[in-house]
């Protein structure tokens, strides 16, 4: 069991501090439902994420409303959110704890692609309501005995307007469109690029650009102005997949496409 | 659907604690979300309402209950897309349509000779000028303005949609609630202090002696720069090639 480093969130018992991946991210923690949360289903354990230390009002309600919109889609491929709430100085959600941990360390090879058509599809669903994840990492791709979902999207913009990489995150920007960190509005062709991303790193096992510095500084420099490699181990179906996910956006493939031509193979 | 306390009615604390009430900021979002303000830990009843009706003194939890709330996302208004912030600009495109500095001879992205000719110059959406470096590691995307200091997000020009608030947080007071924007004007990233208290530094690379900023005046910094707001700083940094 990890060390557990708060006891409660707000009237969550905690359980156990989640590692890192676990369950898609850091600052995870399995939690005791409590009982005035009510859920359609009879979890008693859920798991609680630290969205934030320190926030505004002003902030807290436009994350309440991008979850909301979220949660609201119902989808199948996307995680099942339970309450967002603020206390003691942190903004934290719960949601539902997914046992087979992430893409970050998948732990069947051959569910991997399976899994990333799975993503795509919550990232169409979250399309087709006018939204956009935003961070589509391996580690956001979590993974359960009967099928993958898309963890939550990104709150980084709501809560600090410009953060392009939080501190020690600096890795996480290999499966960001260059175009994005150079500056266009976030859209949904940028979701198709790093479910690309996603695809090439556990498929191929390496990254577009070889390992990347822990530094964000030089990561972004690296990512800015390298050409992204596709590798040539990959079988030649998924680097055709792969390399329409980096084409131009005006001739980039919708996320829906893009979980058809996994389904497919 | 449980009853709901408007987000209305635990606003005014949230303003008093964390929000100077120096300059009103405008509700960016309908208040269409409901935000239950209850105690913690919660006593073992269902409703958010009657939960907080049951005060126990300790500090409030706010919640949005999102498992049933596909009622009340009806009620949210349609989301916009993102707003380009990005500013119209003269510049000139390289054969990979990379958007270029016309005072460049090479793509600042891909390498590629640009064209020179006055004709090539056209206008465009101004792409990302680099990147504010944080002592802490956090790095921002300059595609705007931002204001820095302690309380950025009172700024008049912040709460316009002007200018990003970045939030430098300091337990000494020395960093001002507003205390430096970062402006962009055309190709060029400028620091403005904004009269703050205990004044802002500027490292230029290459220059031995860091300067003074005078208050109200904007100054052109290059890749490099370390701007110092007491015992916290910035560093602004070029994605592209030099």
């Amino acid at each position: 069991m990890s060390p557990t480093v708060v006891a409660a969130i707000a009237d969550y018992e905690i359980l156990e501090a989640l590692p890192a991946g676990a369950n898609g991210r850091t600052g995870s923690y399995l939690a005791r439902r409590p009982p005035r949360l009510v859920l359609d289903f009879d979890f008693d354990t859920v798991v609680v994420k630290v969205l934030q230390e320190g926030s505004t009002a002003r902030a807290f309600r436009v994350v309440s409303e991008d979850l909301l919109r979220f949660a609201a889609l119902r989808s199948p491929y996307l995680v099942t959110l339970f309450e967002v709430g603020r206390h003691d100085g942190l903004v934290f959600c719960s949601m539902q704890h997914v046992t087979g941990g992430s893409l970050a360390a998948p732990g069947d090879p051959t569910q991997v692609l399976k899994a990333v058509a799975d993503a795509a599809r919550g990232a169409a669903d979250l399309h087709a309501a006018g939204l956009v994840h935003g961070a589509i990492t391996p580690s956001n791709v979590l993974v359960a005995p009967y099928g993958a979902k898309l963890a939550e999207p990104s709150l980084d913009r709501s809560f600090s307007p410009g953060l392009l990489v939080r501190a020690g995150a600096a890795r996480a920007i290999e499966f960001a469109d260059p175009a994005l960190l150079l500056g266009e509005p976030l859209s949904p062709h940028h979701d198709v690029w790093s479910l690309g991303a996603v695809l090439h790193r556990v498929t191929a096992g390496v990254g577009f650009y070889g390992a990347l510095p822990a530094d964000p500084l030089g990561a972004l420099r690296r990512v800015v102005r390298a050409e992204p490699a596709i590798s040539p181990a990959l079988p030649p179906d998924v680097a055709d997949v792969v390399r329409a996910c980096l084409a131009p956006p005006h001739v980039r493939p919708a996320a829906a496409t893009v979980a058809s031509r996994l389904a497919r193979r | 659907m449980q009853p709901l306390a408007s987000v209305e009615s635990v606003a005014p604390a949230e303003v008093g604690a964390a929000e100077s009430p120096a300059v009103e900021v405008p509700a960016v979002e309908s208040p269409a979300v409901a935000v239950a303000a209850m105690p913690a830990p919660a006593v073992a009843v269902e409703s958010p309402a009657e939960v907080a009706a049951a005060g126990n003194g300790e500090a409030p939890l706010e919640s949005v209950a999102l498992s049933p709330a596909a009622g009340l996302a009806a009620d949210l208004p349609v989301r916009t897309p993102a707003v380009d912030e990005r500013d119209q600009v003269l510049g000139v495109r390289c054969d990979n349509s990379h958007f270029n500095d016309p005072r460049r001879t090479d793509c600042a992205v891909c390498g590629q000779p640009l064209p020179n000719a006055e004709s090539a110059v056209q206008p465009g959406p101004r792409p990302s000028l680099g990147v504010l470096v944080l002592d802490d590691g956090n790095v921002f995307g300059l595609e705007t303005d931002y204001v820095l200091g302690r309380e950025p997000q009172n700024d008049p020009e912040v709460a316009g949609g002007g200018a990003r608030p970045l939030r430098v947080a300091d337990p000494d007071g020395i960093v001002s609630r507003r205390h430096v924007r970062v402006a962009l004007n055309g190709w060029d990233v400028q620091v403005v202090d904004l009269g703050s208290s205990n004044g802002t530094t500027i490292e230029v690379p290459g220059e031995p002696e860091p300067r003074s900023a005078a208050p109200h005046q904007p100054v052109v910094i290059v890749p490099g720069t370390r701007v110092n707001m007491g015992r916290r700083w910035f560093r602004y940094e070029a994605l592209g090639r030099p």
